[in-house]
């Protein structure tokens, strides 16, 4: 390779896509992992051990139990699904929304999940799987074009008639279509699905699926709202952001059985840094995917970003979703670290306890509470520790 | 050179990653002394290859995406090597002289790294440490460039 030949070029552009962060090149740089296992014999005895906290049997058990419960109210109030089916949960992988589609993607068992199985989160309707492919079901949220018409129905009190209709969508808006009743309901009425299964549609009832708004209402002079008139088209807010979710429950098939694949890992002490990313000794080779988590001795250490051949990088940033914060007092709060997410007057402290789970392997201790501020939260991340085994575990 | 180069500099960066452990900004940065090495005594026709070869091997230690710390090598090692002509590298001073200048040209482009990606390449008191190096080894350094390239002189 001689400089002003072809190659300069070629280097330059591939240059431009890393810094781009183009999956390809960044997955090609780590073909370097291997080399650095000289340096690593060599150094890695005369690493620092940086101090801090290590998991202890305490953290263990709290984190197991705060995610037990979260895991029953997540199942909600009964398990929904239809006959000869069970519920099984899911983790989300990824939410993505465009103009006209508002997609979920979660990992599933192989051969397990039937299309248009059913997705819940704590007793409210999710969406329903469109398709599934290789251990990882598609989930049409409401709101989404490919979300098949929908029975539902609201209930201003006990005693009132319900209101029948059809939830449909139109680029991306959940619409309430086809309603028994021109008769407006109330600001802010929740609806849940009906039974329709004398018409062929086994969707079980009773499950929130959001609240009926008006588009763009508008408060009248004198504090009253206009009017919902019959021939406005009202819309449902779903009541879950699927954004935040982290696990869902999804409709299997009895035999369904999902076996989250782990890989034995040692961390590379002479790469990265323990605060913010880490290079382990596996890759593809080993079956190592983007997204797997990094566990040991139930302490979560991170996300694997990054998959070379024989080389991964993990990332120690906390990932979006809920995670449960225990107080000093046994409190468990299931919360973002955004302020936007935190229970009306709960403010947590420093100090206190960052969650997460996994299906398989239970509660799994993140952190501390490190700075608290008007916007959120920081995680002080478990210290890594001196031990570099670590376990790669499939979401 | 560059394979030779690129061993060298995994394990100076593997190193310096360790000694940052313990002495924290004190640890010297090794990429002055090599992009200033690189410049002085690597072929004029290989610039790029060199530039890949420690841009590539010191982001692999630091976990950095490759194609920025490329970026600021090459340009470092083509600073250097636009001097070559008016350096004799079998001087230590012309070694010292070089390493101020891969300082400078490092200095310059993690600010536009950081400027641009709001990404910081290097540590400016490792850097210094990492340049200030060069004064005490630069006899070794130059004597080790001669042997590799013979002629050391433009």
């Amino acid at each position: 390779m001689k400089s002003g030949g072809i190659w300069t070029p070629v280097v330059l552009a591939a240059c431009v896509a890393s810094v781009a962060g183009w999956g390809p090149i960044r997955r090609a740089e780590q073909a370097l992992g291997p080399m650095l296992s000289i340096g690593e014999a060599l150094f890695a005895p005369l690493a620092h051990a940086p101090a801090g906290t290590e998991v202890v049997d305490d953290h263990r058990r709290e984190a197991d139990l705060a995610w037990a419960s979260y895991v029953e109210a997540v199942r909600g109030p009964g398990e929904v699904c239809l006959p000869g089916r069970k519920v099984a949960l899911a983790p989300v992988l990824s939410v993505a929304t465009t103009e006209r589609r508002r997609r979920m993607k979660i990992a599933v068992p192989a051969d397990g999940v039937p299309d248009g199985a059913l997705v819940t989160h704590r007793g409210a309707f999710v969406g329903l799987v469109v398709d599934v492919e290789d251990r990882i079901a598609e989930v049409a949220l409401i709101g989404d074009e490919d979300l098949r018409p929908l029975a539902a129905e609201w209930q201003t009190a006990p005693s009132a008639r319900p209101v029948h209709f059809l939830l449909g969508s139109e680029k991306g808006t959940a619409l309430v279509e086809s309603r028994s009743s021109t008769v407006a309901p109330p600001a802010g009425q929740v609806a849940w699905t009906r039974s329709v299964a004398a018409l062929g549609d086994d969707l079980p009832p009773g499950l929130l699926l959001g609240r009926v708004v008006k588009p763009d209402e508008q408060d009248l002079p004198g504090g009253a709202a206009e009017g919902l008139g019959a021939t406005r088209e009202l819309e449902l807010e779903p009541l879950i952001a699927a954004d935040d979710l982290g696990i869902v429950t999804v409709e299997v098939l009895p035999s369904a059985e999902r076996e989250a694949r782990t890989v034995s890992a040692l961390r590379v002490v002479t790469s990265g840094s323990e605060t913010t990313s880490v290079r382990l000794d596996v890759g593809s080779r080993h079956g190592v995917e983007q997204g797997c988590w990094v566990v040991r001795d139930g302490a979560w250490l991170g996300r694997v970003a990054v998959v070379g051949w024989t080389s991964s990088i993990v990332e120690r940033e906390v990932p979006r979703g809920t995670l449960l914060v225990i107080g000093a007092g046994g409190s468990v709060v299931p919360c973002r670290t955004e302020a936007a997410s935190w229970p009306e007057g709960w403010v947590p402290q420093v100090g206190d306890r960052v969650v997460t789970g996994h299906g398989r392997l239970g509660g799994l201790l993140m952190g501390t509470v490190k700075d608290v501020t008007q916007a959120g939260f920081d995680v002080e991340p478990v210290v890594w520790g001196t031990d570099r085994t670590v376990t790669v575990v499939e979401r | 050179m560059a394979f030779a180069l690129l061993i060298v500099s995994l394990l100076l960066n593997q190193a310096h990653l360790v000694g940052e452990g313990w002495i924290g900004d004190f640890a010297p940065d090794p990429t002055v002394l090599l992009a200033a090495f690189a410049g002085l005594y690597g072929g004029r026709r290989s610039t790029t290859l060199l530039a890949v070869a420690l841009g590539w091997s010191r982001a692999a230690v630091m976990i950095e995406p490759a194609g920025l710390t490329i970026l600021a090598t090459w340009w470092t090692v083509a600073i250097v090597a636009s001097q070559r002509r008016s350096l004799d590298g079998r001087r230590w001073a012309s070694f010292v002289f070089a390493s101020a200048l891969a300082g400078g040209a490092l200095v310059f482009a993690d600010w536009l790294s950081e400027l641009c990606t709001d990404h910081s390449l290097l540590d400016g008191e490792q850097l210094l440490v990492g340049g200030v190096l060069a004064i005490p080894l630069a006899r070794l350094i130059a004597g080790v460039g001669v042997a590799v390239r013979g002629d050391a002189r433009g």
